[in-house]
């Protein structure tokens, strides 16, 4: 609980903080928006008014309307300071989609709205948090490609109550999220039989279709080879013969054994392979040029081979 | 659509409270406008109806401004710049997509509040500036804060606004003020009744009719008797087609006149677009270097009076030195010819004696006995209207009376002339002072004799006596002086009522005279209470460092106050907790710095199995409510008293 991260005064390029982070007084930064501009010009305008029709309610009302703005600008800033930065995590995303990053925050005592959490200036919705409790602020970055995604700073603003003034923390952090390949659509076989057949990890084929063992109501996924097409067209919807070899099926995906000559686009085909086989009960293993992973199911095997692919040919390793 | 109906309610009613107070002075048809404008979009809001798109609201736009060129043609001066304002508060709500339609639509809010200042300053608009910036505010907080809720947005600008008066005093008091104006100014302003540069019949009795009030005096003294309490205004010594004119040219009095028992008093005046500043009969001096005190013992200010001033006077109700002769050969000028019965009747009183006494004697006893009426609602009078007058109908109002009486004094050789102004006043218990409205109008008569210069003479005494302590309501006969619809089923409540518009318009008044009044002299005066003298550059550059260094103070104790509270005012759930873990601690539990709640439990009850069931409740409380979102009041009374409760004992 009490393991405060000091906010390390350098000056110049700041070291990348540390979770959990408190937004201290050293690190935000204050201006006036735009708007806030606007209103300090009108401010003036009306001011210049009130001196010249000598008008002291006029006089009034412009002191109101400024020393409200000046209190204002303390309860921006009083918004956002204090807030403290507890963790953050993402969920692995294909290469395209929408990474988002899950900042739990925690506020001590004071309700704190209209919060924005940004990163790489994407537009984001203000959330609340409210005092004594972790709160959940999803921030979405759309990604480009696979690998491990590492954003630029994190800004956390507020222009919170009157929207005169502009509070604002840059947080160098290190923000991850891994990206796997998009996958390429295709045909669940890769490679019908290889020369040395005796080889099971040779290429995808599908191992030991010899022996009939039944039918199964079809899965999204089965291999659109083993639908009893008679079945279907009797009317008795789609399954799928089950055939059992020596045991149990297992495919070994090889980066060799698919035809390209684009890198990305093998990476993007094994991604499919590997997507599509975890929704059965296939058992299935991953050979890479650097690397191989053997067969195996779940999901933590899953994401293991797609970080693979994620990370294949990339210099870093892991997170 | 969802946005609109967040934004669009706070941000219309901002409009609405801006413009109220522009309602009365604003055209019907822009009223109208903005009432139709707003009730369709609040309406479309509720039931889905279709907004207008950009180019319909680009063709309304052009229509109200088509109006208001219509409307103001011949005038564009600050109403049609209301009027402007308020054609595009109508619309602008409409077009609040984005964050900056939102904002500049609030901006819009302030100018119409601060519009509306510049045209009155009474103390009920000081108290609804107040209002309407807490719901524009409320607004402009609206606009900001997306998931709040409108209450509490309410209560952030009550927040704001409370924190900012201080340093608004401050501002106000000390912020530099200057004598003039930088660029002049544009007289604004209806007409407003009052006296203008010449009576007639009609011209003072049309005023008893309204409430209005033309003044207030405050008096230093006690407030003197009824029959001293001629407030004078304007001279009138021209007789020209029937009506009296105040002569074109009046010369200035140099010295300030000269008497016994002075008299003196502060008169509020409220803005009647004239220039003339009324005073105790007969006053001393000019009240301000921009006024000046005029020969017929009038006061009038430079400019037209088209805001409420204050004057510190002094008059002298009783006798003055110095027989100021000016004027007294215009006072004996008559048309060549006509009411010849006045003119004969004026030398049968001027008959045997030269005495002036004698002949006002006279002319008083032939107004009292002559059966004469005073009624608001006399007959016309014709060519001769003297005649008519004083023969015939003998009906009328003081300007009657004053109006015949000189021209008889005229006819009989002695000078006279008439003084419009007003006659008593209403004393408001609450604060000592009178209240002087319309309804005082009245006119009199002054004679000059060589003997004691000149003399004031109301012939209208002389016919209702009742006027000089009842005022006009006491010597008219009833029924005359409209009561006011209301006033019949108030009747039970009118005293009472009475009683609180006094207390009001007592408030208003302190509040006035302090408010109106503090200008460059008054700010010298608190500043040389500080010790700061501004006389120069350098003053005036200490009292800005000063205020500065104040408001920068106050603001500065705002920040350390806020930020102290944090630490000081821990949540209480967060800080039962460490209680708990210390209670364990000294068991010899102490909980490691990497270890998270639950964890931690675990780690107690595997060596304290003893404890296991109270260490387990206890943390899934404080989970709950930390982690869970529950925020239950009794959940947390349950935690609290828990570990209260909770003694482990040191096991040996």
């Amino acid at each position: 609980m009490k393991n405060t991260v000091a906010a390390k005064k350098t000056p110049g390029r700041r070291s990348p903080a540390n979770l959990p982070v408190t937004l201290t007084r050293h690190r935000t930064y204050m201006l006036p928006t735009r708007h806030g501009m606007l209103f300090f010009f009108a401010l003036l305008a009306m001011l210049v008014g009130a001196i010249n029709y000598n008008n002291n309610l006029g006089f009034l009302l412009v002191f109101l309307l400024g020393a409200m703005a000046l209190v204002s600008m303390l309860h921006t800033h009083r918004n956002l300071v204090g807030l403290r930065l507890l963790s953050v995590s993402a969920n692995p995303v294909f290469a395209g989609e929408t990474a988002v990053f899950d900042f739990l925050v925690y506020s001590e005592s004071v309700m704190r709205r209209a919060l924005v959490f940004s990163i790489e200036k994407a537009h984001q919705s203000s959330e609340d948090a409210a005092p004594g409790i972790v709160t959940r602020i999803p921030v979405r970055v759309t990604t480009r490609e696979r690998g491990i995604f590492r954003p630029g700073p994190v800004t956390v603003y507020t222009r919170f109550p009157l929207g005169l003034f502009y509070t604002w923390c840059t947080l160098r952090m290190e923000l991850s999220c891994v990206v796997y390949p998009k996958p390429l659509a295709g045909p669940f076989q890769v490679h019908e039989g290889t020369a040395d057949g005796a080889k099971t990890e040779g290429s995808g084929i599908l191992e030991g279709t010899d022996d009939f063992m039944g039918m199964k109501t079809y899965q999204p996924g089965d291999p659109v080879r083993r639908i009893s097409w008679k079945a279907f067209s009797r009317g008795q919807g789609l399954f799928t013969k089950e055939f059992g070899g020596r045991g149990q099926t297992i495919l070994i995906f090889d980066y060799n054994a698919i035809k390209s000559d684009d890198t990305e686009k093998k990476l993007s085909r094994l991604c499919d392979l590997v997507t599509k086989a975890a929704r059965t009960n296939i058992e299935y293993g991953l050979r890479l040029p650097e690397t191989f992973i053997p067969p195996g199911r779940g999901e933590q095997h899953k994401h293991q081979c797609l970080k693979a692919l994620a990370l294949s040919g990339k210099k870093e390793k892991g997170i | 659509m969802s946005e609109q109906r967040k934004y669009v309610p706070a941000l219309t009613l901002a409009l609405i409270v801006a413009v109220i107070p522009h309602a009365l002075q604003l055209p019907l048809w822009i009223v109208a406008w903005c009432s139709v404008m707003w009730g369709y979009l609040l309406a479309s809001l509720r039931f889905g109806w279709p907004r207008p798109n950009r180019p319909v609201r680009v063709v309304l736009a052009l229509i109200g401004i088509a109006g208001l060129l219509a409307t103001y043609s011949t005038r564009l001066g600050p109403e049609a710049y209301i009027g402007l304002l308020a054609i595009m508060a109508a619309l602008k709500p409409f077009e609040s997509a984005t964050h900056r339609d939102r904002m500049i639509t609030v901006f819009i809010a302030y100018f119409i509040i601060i519009s509306s200042l510049l045209q009155t300053e009474t103390f009920a608009i000081t108290l609804y500036m107040f209002f309407s910036v807490l719901v524009t505010t409320a607004a402009l907080v609206r606009v900001n804060n997306p998931y709040g809720r409108y209450r509490a947005d309410l209560k952030r600008a009550g927040m704001i606004l409370g924190q900012a008066v201080p340093l608004m005093i401050i501002l106000f008091l000390l912020f530099p003020r200057m004598q003039g104006s930088l660029f002049g100014m544009r007289q604004t302003g209806r007409a407003i009744s009052g006296f203008s540069e010449q009576l007639s019949p009609g011209s003072v009795s049309s005023l008893v009719k309204s409430d209005e009030v033309a003044f207030r005096a405050l008096f230093k003294g006690p407030i003197p008797p009824a029959d001293q309490l001629y407030w004078r205004g304007v001279v009138f010594s021209r007789l020209k087609n029937g009506s009296w004119h105040r002569p074109k040219r009046v010369p200035k009095r140099g010295e300030p006149l000269q008497g016994q028992d002075p008299v003196d008093y502060t008169i509020s005046i409220e803005p009647h677009h004239n220039r003339w500043i009324f005073a105790l009969d007969v006053p001393a001096r000019a009240p301000t270097k921009w006024s000046s005190l005029y020969r017929d013992f009038t006061v009038q200010s430079r400019r037209a009076i088209s805001r409420k001033r204050r004057y510190e006077m002094r008059s002298y109700p009783g006798d003055i030195s110095g027989r100021s002769a000016w004027g007294v050969d215009a006072a004996l000028k008559l048309p060549a010819e006509g009411n010849p019965r006045t003119r004969k009747l004026a030398a049968h009183m001027g008959r045997d004696t030269g005495n002036v006494a004698q002949i006002v004697e006279r002319g008083l006893k032939y107004l009292e006995k002559n059966g004469f009426v005073y009624t608001l609602s006399p007959p016309l009078l014709d060519n001769n209207p003297m005649d008519t007058f004083l023969f015939e109908s003998r009906q009328g109002y003081c300007e009657h009376y004053a109006s015949a009486f000189a021209y008889l004094m005229r006819a009989a050789g002695v000078p006279a002339r008439i003084v419009g102004g007003y006659l008593g006043g209403e004393r408001n218990p609450f604060a000592d002072y009178l209240i002087i409205r319309q309804s005082d109008a009245h006119a009199w008569v002054e004679v000059w004799s060589a003997k004691a210069g000149w003399t004031r003479v109301d012939p209208t005494l002389a016919v209702a006596p009742a006027r000089l302590d009842r005022g006009a309501q006491g010597a008219l006969s009833p029924g005359e002086l409209p009561e006011g619809g209301a006033g019949k089923y108030l009747a039970p409540f009118q005293s009472f009522v009475k009683q609180l518009q006094l207390g009001w318009d007592a408030l208003s008044l302190q509040w006035e005279a302090w408010f109106h009044g503090y200008s460059r002299e008054e700010q010298q005066a608190l500043l040389e209470k500080l010790g700061i003298y501004w006389q120069s550059w350098k003053g005036m550059f200490t009292a800005l460092v000063f205020g500065m260094i104040l408001v920068a103070g106050i603001t500065g104790l705002y920040g350390v106050v806020q930020f102290r509270r944090p630490h000081t005012r821990k949540a209480p759930v967060a800080k039962y907790y460490e209680k708990f873990c210390k209670k364990l601690a000294r068991a010899g539990l102490a909980r490691p710095a990497d270890m998270g709640p639950k964890d931690y439990a675990a780690f107690a009850a595997d060596r304290r199995p003893d404890l296991r069931e109270e260490v387990k409740t206890i943390t899934d409380l404080y989970i709950r409510m930390r982690y869970g979102g529950d925020t239950h009041l009794e959940t947390r009374k349950q935690f609290i008293a828990r570990v209260r409760r909770f003694k482990p004992k040191q096991k040996s």
